[in-house]
């Protein structure tokens, strides 16, 4: 396990510093004036200059280059063109909102995929079957905005049940900084208004985020469970007398586990790599916006560093994958 | 007694400590604005013209002047002030008792380094406000001394737009020389109504009433201010008809619709500084001083006002109506027959191509684009429209070679004087920077005529008769188009009540003071 730790973070470095050295060409051969911008529409050609200057923009493309890669080699993702902040410090900003967002719609989804999938494939063929089949059917067609304006639409708009958008109350002030995550830096502060608020202001952004992510996941469960419930040593456990719960969870669903684990690490990449659509629609001040911001803006800095910390969420996400499968197989080694 | 003497005294306290907010004060709780955009610093050095801080930085701080509502100058933290004759020297004495909310108190020392500081920083878009200014003196404590390098009228109507800062403030957080510019990215010490509670990036900035303020509290207002950013249009609308929100910044024609429709929403017009312009560059068929006036004919001027429903006003001028030097010189009616005339005069009369940038996602722009492309396929020109975000525009524009043949902007004036609009319209000295004269207008004749009428002493006639021929020579050379002026909309919430802009403000000079809810 510890060389493949290693290993995957030596190609880590690798693709990083890759990934960097691609998107900062690619950010600077863009026909755009990324200092024109930063200085708005009404700038004068003084005020543009010197927020070149400051920038760096002024100076020629290798000098930029070698300053930002060393930069990187230390930690320093650049300044933002746009919040005139350290990158660094705009991603510890927003990354934990997006996190608190991932980890919930996670929870959400592994429970729910795997006990609609597993309810789905030992009634296969039954009624509770196929309304489990049309709700992922339903939950994989619908588009994510569209989900999400229709969730706003019922649930804060007319039942007036859950806030419209945002992290928390815009009467509420946030709970001192721990985690960054509102839930628990409330729970750590004993501020519970501040923690029921919060949680209420995730619900929404979470069921749009989780609905259709776990009807992909109650569909690899249920294909999976239907083919270990087939197998040889499933109908022996019965044979030998099992409770029927003892042979689907311990003998069908570990087998099974595989094809689930690996498409709920997908998923968590996705949903850390930031729920665009949903941060937009729910004005969730996450990663997924301010790398949204940051191209619309031109702000080239921002741009590599949200790219980077997504490439390192994916790189992560897929270890601990590969990490499970040993401890769910014994058979898989990493050798 | 001696009991009772005490209560007595601790009440005194109290009733002293409670003293600058009147006992007929009503908090009528948070006006909330749902804003387009977040601002990137809280410094009024890095205030823009358009920019939506200065909802949130013109709350905090204060000008020495302001515009009155017949939009004469007035006191703000001057309460009277002297000009010399030659508009050289400007003497200003500054109100007593004006508290910071760092709790230091106003004095000439404090106006002496806020513009000392505006000068030297110079990041926002204000800076030539202060570039005639030779020294800044304190002659006494509660008077300053403004000195004038060259006789400049842009310098006392910009001055309400420059902001006071505590000079403890910038002096206790300076860091390595930078006057404070890293706190005051983040911090507020001003005069304001309104004093910096919070701002969390990404979310909002919260703002509540300072209790010290010089105006008072007496009457109505609103205990907080937030500005709420990041929220998409229909989301600020939904929370604006739900009451969750007060106030919505640049809104579009589509809200107007909007509004029109739901009792809790209103739409208002701010001031119309707001001009839109449509540039030709001159090169290829538009070199010929015939097409150019031909394009000039052809425009659809009375189509693009009926578009506007009602929040747009034609331009007799390439300056805006009822600032200082604007006269009319120009008919906005589209006339075909003359356009076709004129065409046929010139040495293009069989057509030709030309490629104008425009921007899809914004409506009049839109709108213009295509109304403008279709009266010209009558002529036989063709327009290729090309969508392009600004920074993309503003790279092309740089280059005469890849500069756009036509282009329209929106630009705002700070300042109610027609010669700042026409600088920035066609002033050759903005050729190549692509910031302004997108024309790429070259006139020693008109650049002349605009450097000199700003030096002359504000009241000078000769003022108008400058900028006055400047404006015909725009007209006659066809350099630019003057296609409308607009008003800047945005949406209230039916609870807000004495809400009102500067008259000659850009847009978020609002006084957050004079407001309340109600209900």
């Amino acid at each position: 396990m510890g060389k493949l730790l290693l290993e995957r973070l030596l190609t880590l470095v690798l693709k990083l510093f890759g990934m960097a050295v691609i998107l900062f060409v690619v950010t600077q051969v863009l026909p755009a004036d990324p200092a024109a911008v930063a200085a708005g529409t009404d700038a004068r050609p003084e005020q543009i200059e010197k927020i070149r200057r400051e920038l760096g923009l002024d100076k020629p493309f290798h000098e930029q280059f070698i300053t930002y890669i060393s930069g990187l080699a230390r930690g320093d993702l650049g300044k933002s063109l746009l919040t005139r902040r350290a990158v660094s410090d705009d991603l510890k900003l927003r990354f934990p909102a997006t996190l608190e967002l991932a980890i919930l719609s996670g929870v959400v989804i592994a429970v729910f995929a795997v006990g609609l999938g597993i309810i789905a494939a030992v009634n296969a063929g039954n009624a509770l079957d196929i309304a489990i089949r049309a709700f992922v059917v339903i939950g994989m067609a619908i588009p994510l905005f569209v989900l999400a304006l229709v969730l706003q639409l019922i649930f804060a708009k007319w039942l007036d049940l859950f806030p419209l958008e945002g992290r928390l109350h815009t009467l509420m002030a946030p709970p001192p900084f721990t985690t960054g995550l509102y839930t628990v830096d409330s729970l750590l502060a004993g501020q519970w208004d501040i923690f029921w608020s919060s949680l209420r202001h995730l619900a929404l952004p979470v069921a749009a985020l989780a609905l259709g992510r776990l009807a992909v996941g109650a569909r690899f469960t249920r294909s999976g469970m239907l083919e270990t419930l087939n197998q040889p040593y499933v109908r022996t456990a019965r044979a030998k007398g099992l409770r029927e719960d003892r042979v689907v969870l311990l003998h069908a669903f570990r087998n099974a586990l595989i094809p689930v684990v690996t498409m709920l690490g997908i998923q968590i990449g996705f949903l850390l790599s930031g729920a665009v659509l949903v941060e937009v629609v729910f004005t969730w001040p996450g990663l997924g916006r301010y790398a949204v911001e940051s191209v619309l803006s031109f702000d080239f800095y921002a741009v590599i560093g949200a790219a980077l910390v997504i490439a390192v969420i994916f790189v992560v996400s897929n270890t601990i994958v590969d990490l499970l499968y040993a401890q769910i197989d014994p058979r898989i080694s990493h050798k | 007694m001696k009991k009772t003497l005490t209560i007595v005294l601790a009440l005194a306290v109290m009733l002293l400590a409670l003293a600058p907010v009147s006992a007929d004060t009503t908090w009528t709780g948070a006006f909330v604005l749902g804003s387009c955009c977040e601002p990137n610093s809280l410094d009024p050095a890095a205030m823009g013209i358009s920019q939506t801080e200065g909802y949130v930085i013109n709350a905090m701080y204060e000008g020495l002047t302001q515009y009155s509502r017949d939009g004469e100058i007035a006191p703000r933290l001057a309460t009277g002030w002297e000009i010399s004759d030659d508009a050289l020297t400007y003497t200003l004495w500054l109100r007593e008792g004006v508290q910071f909310h760092d709790g230091s108190m106003l004095d000439a020392e404090d106006v002496v380094v806020s513009l000392e500081r505006h000068r030297a920083l110079g990041m926002g878009n204000l800076g030539f406000i202060l570039a005639p200014v030779a020294s800044i003196t304190a002659t006494d404590d509660m008077t300053v001394e403004i000195q004038l390098s060259a006789a400049d009228f842009q310098f006392w109507a910009g001055l309400p737009h420059i902001k006071i800062l505590s000079a403890d403030a910038i002096a206790a957080n300076d860091m390595d020389g930078d006057m404070a510019g890293e706190f005051f990215r983040e911090n507020a010490v001003g005069t304001g109504a309104y004093q910096l509670v919070r701002w969390d990036p990404g979310r909002q900035t919260e703002m509540a009433a300072f209790e010290n303020y010089w105006g008072g509290w007496e009457g109505s207002h609103v205990e907080t201010f937030i500005a709420r950013y990041g929220l998409d249009f229909s989301t600020r609308l939904l929370l604006m008809e739900d009451g969750e929100a007060h106030l919505i910044d640049w809104a579009g024609l589509s809200d107007i619709r909007r509004a029109e429709t739901s009792d809790a929403i209103n739409y208002n017009l701010g001031n119309p500084l707001q001009g839109f312009y449509h540039f030709m560059k001159q090169d290829g068929p538009l070199a010929d001083v015939k097409v150019r006036q031909a394009l000039m004919r052809a425009y659809p001027y009375e189509a693009m006002i009926e578009v506007m429903q009602g929040v747009a006003l034609p331009l007799s001028s390439p300056a805006i109506g009822g600032t200082v030097g604007h006269c009319d010189v120009f008919e906005p009616v589209q006339d075909m027959e003359a356009a076709r005339a004129l065409l046929a005069d010139s040495d293009y009369a069989d057509g030709f191509s030309l490629r104008q940038a425009y921007r899809h996602a914004n409506e009049p722009r839109r709108f213009a684009a295509v109304l403008f492309q279709e009266a010209l396929a009558e002529l036989g020109v063709e327009v290729v429209l090309d969508d392009i975000p600004w920074g993309t525009f503003i790279d092309a524009q740089r280059n005469f070679d890849t500069a756009y043949d036509m282009s329209s902007h929106w630009l705002n004036i700070p300042i109610p004087y027609s010669g700042e609009m026409l600088f920035r319209l066609n002033h050759s000295s903005l050729i190549d920077t692509g910031t302004g004269n997108w024309a790429w207008y070259n006139n020693p004749e008109f650049d002349a005529l605009l450097e000199e009428a700003p030096t002359l002493a504000p009241g000078d006639p000769r003022i108008d008769e400058l900028l006055c021929e400047a404006q015909q020579i725009l007209i006659d050379d066809a350099v630019v188009i003057p296609v409308m002026l607009s008003q800047y909309i945005d949406l209230t919430h039916s609870s807000v009540r004495g809400y009102q802009y500067d008259p000659y403000g850009f847009p978020g000079d609002l006084h957050v003071h004079d407001i309340w809810l109600e209900n």
